[in-house]
Parts: structure tokens; sequence; C-alpha cells
């Protein structure tokens, strides 16, 4: 099941009523979100209250969701207009139609990398979470550390993986495990140290 | 925690992929893996940008919201695309048909008929249904001329040497 029919089942649980499925897309996009509306809003603060805002919107908005589009597409163009409808309300320059056809939502897993949108209490947390991902995949044994790259950072296939590792699926599937669970593991302490938080 | 790697990997098959989904609306030890496995995903890509809190605050927003119920959405879209069209297909036979069915019988004979027929001419002096005025012998002369450019001369083979028209004197008595 790909990844727009993983939303798809994500989007009709929360349609039924099921919350915790609409915050596990909030998972998901959070951070996608945010990066595309700092393009359009500079403060760090009011970028996360505008993405707070879009989220609730698409939760809203979510009977009308017919499935037509991406989930993500979707959420993403509503982002944008929350983005834009907030710079109005406060009298800036709101980006132009020609500004959001040209941000089309499909290309923005290639943009620029986001300025930290952390208020300045939470900067630290953010960039300590960084700091203990690259050092845990500077240590991770070479077959783990090239599997999760080829798949997260080049975006292969688990079976594209296979040819390029000269390995089974299988042995794909368990080293991209391997990784994200040797990561966790050390984000995990970091992360509990957040009160309330439901890691 | 192995297949929520594989599901947000997009590796699952359909059925597997529903029941982990469902899974995750109980289990919250898959959801914990599946909200840290996204944080690594957006970290090895540079997506790092929202406050620690940002999940925590919008639950509590959305606690807040009442809930969305829109059952079977997806589905009654589908629905409507397919049902509707099958639907107008099946009314525009059941149209068809009633106007064929409902429309005035064409009178032919019948066996009651028949017997009907000499009552009536029992009780009404018999009227000669009279034929058309018989062609002259003029006109039969004039068709036979111009055989070969009716419908007929168009069929392949022997049939435009058939002789197609004809007249004769009527002759009741005959």
């Amino acid at each position: 099941m790909g990844d727009r029919e993983i939303d798809q089942q994500l989007v009709e649980r929360a349609q039924r009523g099921d919350k915790k499925a609409f915050e596990l897309l909030v998972a998901k996009y959070q951070r996608k979100l945010a990066r595309l509306l700092s393009r359009f809003i500079r403060d760090p603060a009011e970028v996360e209250d505008v993405a707070q805002d879009a989220f609730i919107k698409a939760y809203r908005a979510l009977p009308s969701f017919r499935g037509e589009s991406a989930f993500y597409t979707w959420l993403y163009r509503i982002g944008i207009n929350t983005a834009k409808n907030y710079l109005v309300a406060l009298g800036r320059r709101a980006p132009t139609a020609t500004e959001f056809d040209s941000e089309d939502a499909e290309n923005f897993e290639n943009g620029d990398q986001l300025r930290d949108v952390d208020t300045p209490e939470n900067e630290l947390m953010s960039k300590q979470i960084a700091q203990t991902v690259n050092d845990t995949m500077e240590a991770l044994p070479e077959e783990l550390r090239t599997a999760i790259v080829l798949r997260e950072i080049d975006g292969l296939s688990y079976e594209e993986i296979a040819t390029v590792m000269n390995c089974p699926i299988g042995t794909v599937r368990s080293r991209i495990f391997r990784a994200r669970e040797t990561i966790a593991e050390r984000l995990r302490p970091l992360l509990q140290t957040s009160k309330d938080r439901r890691w | 925690m192995e297949k929520i790697s594989q599901l947000m990997d997009g590796e699952l098959a359909e059925r597997e992929a529903r029941l982990q989904i469902r899974r995750m609306g109980s289990d919250a030890s898959l959801v914990h893996a599946w909200q840290i496995y996204h944080l690594i995903r957006d970290a090895l890509r540079d997506d790092i940008s929202t406050g620690s809190d940002f999940e925590l605050r919008l639950r509590q927003r959305l606690d807040e919201e009442p809930t969305v119920i829109a059952p079977h959405a997806h589905v009654a879209s589908r629905v409507v695309r397919y049902s509707l069209p099958l639907a107008a297909t099946v009314a525009a036979v059941a149209v068809v048909g009633w106007l064929a069915l409902s429309s005035p019988p064409q009178p032919a004979p019948s066996a009651a008929a028949s017997r009907n027929a000499p009552a009536v001419a029992a009780t009404e002096p018999a009227r000669p249904v009279l034929p058309p005025p018989a062609p002259s012998g003029q006109v039969n002369d004039y068709l036979l001329a111009h055989q070969e450019f009716s419908p007929t001369a168009a069929m392949q083979g022997v049939a435009s040497y058939v002789r197609t028209v004809s007249n004769e004197d009527w002759d009741p008595a005959r």
C-alpha cells in the first residue's frame, strides 16, 4: 500500500470519528507543513501558530475531503490559504497567486532547508534531536547506515535497495528497521524530558 | 514495530497495512513508533522545525473540537459515481418500454372480429369498398419504361431484371 493509500486510510478513519488517525497524519506532516509555511511567514512562532490553525481547519473540513487529490496536497493548500489570510489580517503582504502556483505542493519535498521554527525555549531541543540523529547515524554499522540513507535520503524502494546492496528484500527490511530502532533508542530519553509529551 | 517501519515506507500489502493502521488505534507503542520514525525521517531530511510541544498543543485543540463524523464519505462518492449512470440507464429503458407497451394497439384481424362480421353485415346493407382508381394502360407503360430507376434496380444480380411494378385493371368479378 503506497503513501497516498495509507493517508487515505487514515483520513477515512478520521472521517468516521477517529481523532487518533488524524493525529497520525499530524505526526507525519507537521514538519513538512511548517517548512512550507516558513516560505511565507518569517517569524518561527507565527509559523507554528499558522500550522496549528491549518491542521484544525483541515480537521474541520475532513467531511468535504473526497480523496480526489492526495491528502498532503489538500493539506498544503489549506496551509497556504491559512497563511495568506493570516498575513492579510495583519496588513502584511500576502503571497501572490503566482507564488502559490509556482510553489506547487507536490514539489515541496525538495525545498530548501527550513529555518528553525522553534521558539527560543524549544530551539535547544530541536538541535539536540538533530545532533542525536546525526551522531547515531555516524555510529551505525555500515550496512544499516547505507540502507536507511538509500531509503530516507534517496527515496529508493526496498526492491531497489536490495538491488543496490545485492541482498534479499527481507534483509533490507530488517536493516532499515534496525537502523530506525537504534536511532529511536537514542532519541527516547531526550524526548521524554519534554513535560507531558506522549512519546 | 517492524511492520510500522514497513508501513511508513509503503512496503506493506494492502490487507496488512489496514491491519496495522487499525492496530495503531489501540496500541500506543505502535503510535509511538510511527511518531518517532517520522521524526527521524524528517531529521534526516533537515525537516526539524516545529516545537517539541507542537503535537501536544494541537491534540489539546483537537480535543475541544467536535468529533468529525462523515461516515462512508469516500464510499458514498464511489456509489454515486457508479450507481447514477446505472440508474439513468435503467430509467431510460423503463420509459422506452412503457411508451412502447402503452401505445394504442394496431387494428388486426382476429377470430372474434371475423365472427362478428356476419352480424354486422346482417344489420347493415353491404357497402362494397371501392379500390383506388385503376391506373390506365398508359401509366403501366410508363412504369415499365422507368422500371430501371425503381429502388430494386440497385439490387445485385438478377433483381434488376425482375418485374417489380405492374398494373392490371382491377376486376371485382375475377
